[in-house]
């Protein structure tokens, strides 16, 4: 199932303050972003943009 | 000094070789090739056209100013005129919501923190970002929280 707009926005953040396991993964093919846990067999078929806990608003890639 | 930078912006842009790569990237990252197209490499007026759709299915079009990638940050803008949630144009620079100033009608997106900027960026890792400020967006349309309670802000 897609993820809501509030879901994605809501897990950056949650993942910039520290506050979640979760992991943020986009799907190039489909444009779509996915949170999800480290386990999740989705983290295969994206790429982990997370890194916001470096300075900011700083997906790594 | 103006007149300094526009001569030094004739000649600081992509270049082809450069041109090449964010394509490689593109591909390699299984960008497909119908969502994006780059115009005017090789004249003083290069951009990037991009294909952006929400996880709603929304779709947007980002165009991506060349004319001085990767050695500054690129203009990064929405090709249309993005209202926010109380129905006024998002056209000013805004900290709150991550918008830099418009430019012929179209709202800008502030993707890159100016201390933060190398030329080392790729226009893939731009089109992230850029993808996840319209997901913030649209969560700000339904929530009315600005931008900025979703997307930290980068030095």
């Amino acid at each position: 199932m897609v993820q809501s707009s509030e879901e994605i926005a809501r897990g950056a953040r949650e993942i910039s303050d520290g506050k979640t396991m979760q992991r943020m993964v986009f799907n190039p093919e489909t444009g779509e972003f996915t949170m999800v846990t480290s386990s999740d067999p989705r983290i295969l078929e994206g790429q982990i943009v997370d890194d916001f806990s470096r300075d900011g608003f700083a997906i790594e890639l | 000094m103006k007149l300094l930078r526009i001569f030094l912006r004739r000649f600081i842009m992509i270049d082809y070789k450069r041109y090449k790569l964010e394509k490689e990237v593109f591909q390699k990252e299984k960008l497909p090739e119908a969502a994006y197209r780059f115009i005017g490499i090789g004249t003083d007026n290069p951009y990037l056209r991009i294909a952006a759709r929400t996880n709603s299915g929304k779709i947007y079009t980002l165009h991506i100013e060349l004319s001085s990638f990767p050695e500054s940050i690129p203009e990064v803008y929405v090709t249309k005129m993005l209202k926010d949630s109380n129905g006024k144009n998002m056209s000013g620079a805004s900290a709150q919501m991550h918008t830099l100033t418009s430019s012929g009608g179209w709202t800008r997106i502030c993707h890159y923190g100016y201390n933060s900027w190398t030329p080392m960026v790729s226009l893939f890792k731009i089109y992230v970002k850029c993808r996840l400020w319209l997901e913030a967006y649209e969560a700000h349309l339904k929530t009315g929280n600005t931008i900025d309670t979703y997307l930290v802000h980068q030095s």
